[in-house]
C-alpha cells in the first residue's frame, strides 16, 4: 500500500515569508507523524494542502493514493483546522449533521458515542461552547466518518492539560485503530508523547525526519544541580555530551546532549542537596539545528 | 443534495422574514395612501409641477407616468425605486457572503474538506442566493396583488408575477455579481461595497441618463434599465430584457465558478497573477 501522505518537492509561498520551500516527506501507514515547528514555520500552510484548501505552486501533493482534490479522497481524511470555526448559531449535534449530510455518510452513532465519551454536550449552541469543547466537537466532526487519515492542526492548543490528555487519549484510540495520523504542534513534549515519528520545519523548510528515539538522543536537556559542597567543575567540563558547564558556588549548571548516564554517575560520587532537569527545550532544540545549519555553511 | 443551499438559507430565515415583512408594510401603506393623493389629484399635479425634472425622475416619475392611476402610482412610489433598490442591496450581501463570507469567517475550512467540490459550493450558494429573492419576490407579488384588490383595480396577475420576476432577477443580477468579485478577491466587505457602489451609480445613470443629451444611450448599461423600461406592471414581460439580466447573471456564475475553482481558499486578499520575483538569497 502506498504512503497515506507523500509530499515531493512541494513549495507554496504567499505573503511575504510564509510558506514552504522544496518539502520532501512521506507518512507511512499507521503511523502517528508529528510535525513539529514554532508559530509561522509552515505547518498549516502543509496542512491545507492535504486538503486542498490550497493548492502548492510547484511539486506534487500526494493523499492516500490521490489528489486531495480528488472528493472521493478527502472522504476518507479527516481534518481539524488550527483555528476551528464553526456556524456559531448551530447546536453540536446541527453542525455534525451538517458536516455528516456533506460528507454523504452519517456517522451520526460514532459522533454520539465520541462525544458522550469525551463529555462533549451536542444539544448545546456553539457560540455557548469553552474554548476545549470548540475543539472537541472540531475533533468529533474529524473523526466521527472513521477516516483512514487524521490530520490535526495543533489539536491541543490552548486547551487546559485535563482536555489535552482527552485528546492524547483520543489519538491513542484511533492509532490503535490502524488510523494513520499526521498532527502539528509546537510543543515537543506532546510530539514525544504522542508520535512515532518527528518532522521538524523551520522556516518553511523541513529540516529533519526522524525516529523520536534518534530526536531524544540530539535533545538537549538543562541540569542544575545543587551540591551539598562544591565539587570540581573539571569533572563535568570533561564529560561526554555536556557542554556549558558553569559553577556559581555549589550549584552546577550544564546543558547535556543526548545521554545523561555518565553525568549522573558523577554526580552520585557527590552529596547532592537537589537536581532540577529541565526536559529537552524545542527552543533548544531549533537553536540547535540552526547553528548546525550555519556551520555547514 | 443540497445542503449547502438548505444549510444558508436556514441562517438566513430570520432576516428574510423581516425583508418580507418590511416590502409587505411598504406595498400595504403604499395602498393606504393612495385614496389620499387621488383625492387631491389637482394639489399634487401643481406640487409636482414644480419640480425639477431630475427629481422627479430618480422619484420614478417621468416617461408619461402618470402618479394618478393606480399602476402609476404602485410604479413611481415602490417598483421604480425602493423595490429594485432592496433587491440589489440585498443581492450584494448575500452574494458577497456567499464564498467571501464563509472564508473571512474560517468556516470554509471545515465545509471544503468534506467531498463537496467547489463548483457545488458556487452552485448550491448561487441557488441560495436565488430562492430568497425569490420569496422577496413572493413578497411583492402578494403586496402588489394585495394593493390591487385594495384599489379596486383590475392588475392582471401575470403582469404582477412579470414586475416581480425582473425585481428578483435584478437581485440575483447584484448578488452573482457580489459572488463573483467575493470569490476573484476572498474579500466579503469590498465585494459588497463595490457592488453597492455599482448599483447605486447604474441606478442613477437609468434614471437621469435620460435626462441628459448623449446619455440616453448610456442607459442600456444599467441593469435598472433592463429591469424597468419596458413597464412590465402595465405591459407585462419583455423577452428580452428578462434574457439580458438573466444572461448576465450566468455569465458572473461562470466566472465565480472560474475563481473559486483556481484559487486557494481562506487566505484573503486580492491575489493578481503577476509572477512573483524571486528574493535574493544569501
Amino acid at each position: 500500500m502506498s504512503a497515506p501522505i507523500r509530499l515531493s518537492e512541494v513549495t507554496k509561498s504567499y505573503g511575504k515569508a510564509r510558506g514552504v520551500v522544496g518539502l520532501n516527506l512521506e507518512v507511512q501507514s499507521g503511523e502517528v507523524f508529528g510535525y513539529l515547528g514554532p508559530n509561522g514555520a509552515g505547518k498549516t500552510t502543509t496542512i491545507r494542502m492535504l486538503v486542498d484548501l490550497i493548492r502548492p505552486q510547484s511539486g506534487a501533493v500526494e493523499v492516500l493514493g490521490g489528489s486531495p482534490g480528488d472528493p472521493a479522497i478527502r472522504r476518507r481524511i479527516g481534518y481539524l483546522p488550527g483555528e476551528v470555526e464553526f456556524y456559531e448559531r448551530m447546536t453540536g449535534s446541527d453542525f455534525l449533521t451538517y458536516i455528516g449530510n456533506l460528507r454523504g455518510e452519517g456517522g451520526a452513532a460514532v459522533a454520539r458515542e465520541l462525544s458522550e465519551r469525551i463529555d462533549l454536550d451536542l444539544s448545546r449552541r456553539i457560540s455557548d461552547l469553552s474554548k476545549g469543547n470548540r475543539q472537541k466537537l472540531g475533533l468529533v466532526q474529524a473523526l466521527m466518518h472513521r477516516p483512514e487519515l487524521a490530520v490535526l492542526d495543533e489539536p491541543t492548543s490552548g486547551l487546559d492539560p485535563l482536555v489535552q490528555q482527552e485528546v492524547y487519549r483520543l489519538i491513542d484510540e484511533i492509532r490503535a485503530e490502524g488510523v494513520t495520523i499526521f498532527f502539528s504542534s509546537h510543543v515537543l513534549s506532546e510530539v514525544e508523547r504522542v508520535a512515532d515519528r518527528v518532522g521538524i520545519i523551520r522556516e518553511g523548510r523541513l529540516v529533519e525526519v526522524e525516529k523520536l528515539q534518534a530526536l531524544r538522543q540530539k535533545a538537549v536537556r538543562t541540569f542544575e544541580v545543587v551540591f551539598e559542597d562544591a565539587p570540581d567543575i573539571a569533572e563535568f567540563e570533561s564529560l561526554d555530551g555536556v557542554r556549558s558547564a558553569s559553577l556559581h558556588g555549589n550549584t552546577l549548571h550544564c546543558q547535556v546532549i543526548g545521554s545523561i548516564d555518565e553525568l549522573v554517575k558523577v554526580v552520585a560520587g557527590h552529596t547532592v542537596r537537589n537536581l532540577v532537569s529541565h526536559g529537552a527545550d524545542l527552543e533548544e532544540l531549533f537553536l540547535d539545528y540552526y547553528r548546525g545549519e550555519e556551520g555547514q555553511k | 443534495m443540497s445542503y449547502v443551499t438548505l444549510r444558508t438559507l436556514r441562517d438566513r430565515r430570520r432576516s428574510l422574514i423581516w425583508w418580507v415583512v418590511g416590502i409587505l408594510g411598504y406595498m400595504l401603506a403604499i395602498g393606504a395612501v393612495y385614496p389620499i393623493v387621488a383625492e387631491n389629484q389637482e394639489q399634487f399635479e401643481a406640487l409636482l409641477e414644480t419640480y425639477p425634472e431630475g427629481l422627479l425622475a430618480i422619484m420614478g416619475v417621468g416617461d408619461g407616468e402618470s402618479l394618478f392611476d393606480p399602476v402609476g402610482f404602485i410604479q413611481a412610489e415602490a417598483l421604480s425605486w425602493i423595490v429594485p433598490l432592496v433587491f440589489a442591496i440585498y443581492g450584494a450581501v448575500q452574494g458577497a457572503r456567499a464564498v467571501a463570507g464563509e472564508e473571512e469567517d474560517g468556516t470554509i475550512d471545515l465545509v471544503m474538506a468534506t467531498p463537496l467540490t467547489r463548483s457545488g459550493l458556487v452552485w448550491q450558494k448561487l441557488s441560495a442566493l436565488g430562492l430568497a429573492e425569490l420569496v422577496l419576490g413572493a413578497a411583492v407579488f402578494v403586496g402588489v396583488a394585495l394593493d390591487g384588490w385594495l384599489f379596486e383595480v383590475e392588475i392582471p396577475l401575470g403582469n404582477v408575477a412579470a414586475v416581480s420576476l425582473m425585481a428578483v432577477l435584478l437581485g440575483v443580477f447584484f448578488g452573482s455579481l457580489a459572488l463573483a468579485l467575493g470569490a476573484f478577491t476572498g474579500l466579503r466587505g469590498l465585494s459588497i461595497g463595490v457592488v453597492t457602489l455599482v448599483a447605486a451609480g447604474s441606478y442613477l445613470l437609468n434614471s437621469l441618463g435620460g435626462l441628459v443629451e448623449g446619455l440616453e444611450s448610456l442607459k442600456l448599461l444599467s441593469p435598472f434599465y433592463y429591469y424597468d423600461a419596458s413597464n412590465p406592471l402595465r405591459h407585462g414581460l419583455d423577452v428580452q430584457h428578462t434574457l439580458v439580466l438573466a444572461g448576465s447573471a450566468v455569465v458572473f456564475f461562470g466566472l465565480a465558478l472560474l475563481a473559486v475553482r483556481r484559487r486557494d481558499l481562506g487566505v484573503g486578499g486580492i491575489r493578481l497573477p503577476i509572477p512573483r520575483l524571486k528574493r535574493a538569497t544569501g
